[in-house]
């Protein structure tokens, strides 16, 4: 059996299990663990999508948290019936034709991501010129005005209310299924030499832009695609905790994704998933310091807002003593694990 | 020379606010020849390097290369055209290894594109394998198969200058600027730098026009030398007439100097 | 009318500049984007209100206990998490001072509570004058003042002393310097330390203003005032305070007449950034960085 046909199979097998584990958990786990379950889910494509235009392409962008409003928002207006949305609707009617569109989920998600894609496309047009820190803040700033829109456009977002309501259907299939398809699209990529090009412009722009690659038109694709993935992040979070409004899509959500993809590591794909298995159970956990804790007779009384102050905390420290993440630039990949007495190529 | 020429410099003048750096300079490079560009330090050697190969838009000139007027074109496209370079200060792509850095060289000439990847048409995996295995080629001519999948940035010195060759031929250059290649290497390796840069040109077809500090290297393989200083050519000629010329002897030693010789 | 809103446009953009000096200093010096600035801000509103009401100091002696905590607070921040990464790749530096922002708003709402609370207003400062039909605020016309001042002053320490001359030579080469004797991190500490103090200084005075104060009051002004630093040519001093006025008056006469737009009133900084950044990246008075092949 060559590497080839081995690294097939063990893929197909570790989906089967992965599969397996869904239809297990269904069944067995209860609704705050299904719950938790999915978030990985959902944060491990948000995580993908950041390191996509950071880790690889090195586009410092804080921008995601407006791409993901864009894809919430967009699925929510198509998977709400007419009905639902005329009777929500309080601060103005909404507004033809979005009080009729509606589309089954999985188009709805995709439509999502391509808003998102869309309006990615149109901001770096301009913005992508910028290097270094000016992008990261042009981006913070335009996913500020995303909000600022979002809040004022009530005869389309309902404005400050938000929408409730959404239906729930990003269940445990749907979740992983748009995990795998994320990760399936990013390894293809990393590992042809379209990933090498983009590397080569985060390692040395100018040096990329010698070797004869157009750096201004992979940035733009890199940075449209990584929106892309961030919509469908976007879209799938609405639908798993089914209300959504402005306030929601803050600079702090952004900051989450960062984390997930710096506490991995940047430049690995196998980071962003570990990262964000690690930090979202992680931040899960931390909701102890926030509840009473009762040893014995003793009552420890919870403090409000602990988590997010031990979670900024670990950021800190993971930048200061490793600053590399989990996984630094360094893959787990099937070659890897069997083959370690050969120098490990990537796997095909 | 012009019929053949195949780079020409027509006055090109660079000005950065009030500094000159290159000053009415025109040269005219043979097809098939190995040629330096010497100089002093910031006499604007590497600054005409930029201009040829688009960082930099000339002030006032043309930068003529196969007949074609390339002033101004983004350094994407000069390269398309086919001009490729080496930096004086290395420029590796640092976290990828040998062979991937070879291979994003080979990028500019490939057909596929960028969404071809994740889908994995059988065009496409044809392509990446035959960029493969060229860019193994290259690296085998240049002596660097053997580190193939080591990161670039942990080579030793010698052997990233000659990465950077091997980078440099991935993408089809007609033309290849080398920016000071001997800088840092050894006796031994600058001895082997020399029967590369000829090897080179006899087996990719390229011209070669090269900066270099080192003048047993310059003399020993350009057939023609330009000697700028302060941003002006204050010589041309055969590496004969370049050695016995006085001002590019005051120009690096100091006009006292060659007082000294002549009495 | 106009005067009135001349004069809000004033007081803005003297808040505004006063905070945006922090930003163009660090990051004159250490090409850093502190985003922890806007919390010191806000730190100096809250120690104002603490030393006011638990420690009973009269509101002049609080003002100073603030200033000088907001200013240690500083250099805490620059000891802590700036420090250990100057070697380290400067957008290490940027995520670590994102971190900071966040655990000093998540510890200030943890310690302080997310209760808006209402800071002591000394009378003579927030009783309306007449001038005929114009009605303005005493603290109008002394924010300003004060801001004038402040500058004035920082102008001549950096200008004038021995210390400011350390100062500008770190922002033209850290490397160098460090090499000619200069205690590099005590200036840099220094330089945190006098860019706190402003922005405490602008957050009490804010906090005069618009008297009601929480643990994310820092966030929008903080931001905006970045912009403003970007605005002016970061690294500027001048270039920060002239373009908070600018964002000031924007922010004050654009919802002023034309009230239909009140709602994006947040979002022309964020327009007014973008559109610098792309007719001039340096800003107004800032100077230009070039890329060294």
């Amino acid at each position: 059996m060559n590497r080839k046909t081995r690294n097939l199979a063990l893929t197909g097998i570790a989906i089967a299990l992965l599969a397996f584990f869904i239809w297990w958990a269904q069944g067995n786990l209860d609704g705050y663990k299904i719950q938790v379950t999915n978030l990985v889910a959902v944060n491990a494509i948000l995580a993908l999508s950041l390191n996509l235009i950071y880790g690889f392409t090195g586009m410092f962008s804080l921008g995601h948290a407006g791409f993901m409003a864009l894809g919430a928002y967009v699925n929510a207006l198509l998977t709400l019936t007419q009905d639902q949305k005329t009777t929500m609707w309080i601060l103005d009617p909404i507004a033809w034709p979005f009080s009729v569109m509606h589309a089954p989920f999985f188009l709805s998600v995709v439509c999502a991501g391509l808003v998102a894609a869309f309006v990615a496309l149109l901001i770096a047009i301009p913005v992508l010129r910028l290097g270094g820190d000016y992008l990261g803040i042009a981006t913070l700033g335009f996913a500020e005005i995303i909000r600022v829109v979002l809040t004022n456009l009530s005869s389309i977002t309902n404005g400050a209310l938000g929408i409730k309501g959404i239906p729930g259907h990003a269940n445990l299939w749907w979740n992983y299924g748009w995990f795998l398809i994320t990760l399936f699209f990013m390894i293809r990529l990393i590992n042809s030499n379209f990933g090498s090009v983009l590397k080569a412009i985060r390692d040395d722009e100018i040096a990329a832009k010698n070797m004869g690659i157009n750096t201004f038109f992979y940035k733009v694709v890199s940075f449209t695609v990584g929106a892309f993935f961030a919509g469908v992040g976007g879209a799938l979070m609405g639908s798993l905790t089914t209300t959504i409004d402005p306030k929601m899509f803050s600079f702090a959500l952004t900051f989450n994704v960062l984390m997930f993809t710096v506490a991995g590591g940047l430049g690995s794909i196998t980071g962003s998933v570990i990262g964000s298995i690690v930090i979202t159970v992680l931040l899960e956990w931390l909701r102890i310091v926030e509840n009473p804790v009762t040893i014995g007779s003793f009552e420890i009384p919870g403090i409000p807002g602990m988590r997010m102050v031990l979670f900024s905390l670990a950021l800190i420290l993971i930048i200061l003593f490793r600053r590399e993440g989990i996984m630094g630039m360094k893959e787990i990949t099937w070659d890897g694990i069997f083959d370690r007495s050969k120098r490990g190529g990537k796997s095909e | 020379m012009t019929n053949s020429s195949i780079l020409t410099l027509d006055k090109v003048t660079m000005r950065f606010g009030g500094i000159t750096a290159v000053k009415d300079l025109s040269i005219d490079i043979p097809k098939g020849a190995i040629v330096g560009l010497i100089g002093p330090n910031g006499a604007g050697k590497t600054t005409v390097f930029n201009v040829i190969t688009g960082f930099y838009k000339a002030t006032e000139g043309h930068v003529l290369f196969d007949g074609r007027d390339i002033t101004g074109v983004p350094p994407h496209l000069v390269c398309r055209a086919g001009i490729s370079r080496t930096f004086q200060n290395i420029r590796l792509f640092s976290t990828e290894t040998v062979l991937q850095n070879v291979m994003v060289g080979c990028h500019v000439r490939r057909s596929a594109k960028w969404w071809m990847a994740p889908i994995g048409l059988p065009s496409f995996t044809r392509e990446e394998k035959a960029i493969r295995e060229r860019s193994m080629e290259l690296l085998a001519s240049l002596r660097l198969d053997s580190v193939a999948d080591e990161v670039s940035s942990s080579l030793p010195y010698g052997a990233q200058r000659r990465l950077e060759i091997a980078r440099a031929l991935a993408t089809r250059p007609k033309f290849l600027l080398l920016d000071e290649p001997a800088a840092g290497m050894n006796p031994q390796e600058t001895q082997e730098l020399m029967g590369f840069i000829r090897e080179i040109r006899d087996r990719f077809d390229v011209t070669i026009l090269l900066i270099e500090h080192d003048m047993k290297v310059v003399m020993g393989v350009c057939e023609y030398i330009w000697v700028l200083d302060y941003g002006e050519k204050i010589a041309e000629g055969s590496p004969e007439v370049i050695q016995s010329d006085r001002r590019v002897i005051a120009a690096y030693l100091g006009e006292e100097f060659v007082h000294h010789a002549e009495n | 009318m106009f005067v009135q809103h001349f004069f809000n446009a004033l007081t803005l953009g003297s808040l505004y500049g006063l905070i945006a000096i922090g930003y163009t200093m660090v990051y004159g010096i250490l090409r850093l984007i502190n985003f922890a600035h806007g919390d010191m801000f806000m730190l100096g509103a809250y120690f104002v209100f603490f030393a006011t009401t638990l420690w009973a100091l009269p509101w002049s002696l609080a003002v100073v206990v603030a200033i000088i905590g907001t200013a240690l607070c500083g250099v805490l921040v620059d000891r802590m998490a700036y420090r250990p990464l100057r070697d380290a790749p400067r957008i290490s530096a940027l995520i670590s001072a994102i971190g900071v922002s966040f655990f000093i708003q998540n510890l200030s709402l943890v310690l302080f509570t997310g209760l808006p609370r209402a800071v002591m207003r000394p009378d003579w400062l927030v009783n309306v004058i007449k001038f005929g039909d114009i009605r303005i605020l005493p603290l109008a016309i002394i924010v300003p003042i004060v801001t004038a001042a402040l500058v004035a002053s920082l102008l001549w320490v950096i200008y004038r002393t021995k210390p400011g001359l350390a100062m500008r030579a770190i922002s033209k080469d850290i490397e160098t310097t460090r090499l000619m004797g200069v205690p590099v991190d005590k200036v840099i500490a220094m330089t945190f330390a006098i860019g706190s103090a402003l922005a405490a200084a602008s957050g009490i005075m804010w906090a005069l203003r618009y008297p009601q104060i929480n643990p994310f009051m820092g966030l929008v002004p903080g931001n905006k005032a970045f912009i403003a630093a970007v605005f002016g040519g970061i690294g500027s001093i001048q270039g920060a305070v002239v373009g908070g006025m600018i964002l000031g008056f924007i922010e004050i006469m654009v919802v002023a007449f034309f009230p239909g737009l009140s709602g994006y009133r947040d979002a022309f900084a964020f327009i007014l950034l973008i559109v610098i950044l792309l007719m001039k990246p340096t800003g107004l008075m800032g100077e230009k960085l070039e890329d060294k092949i």
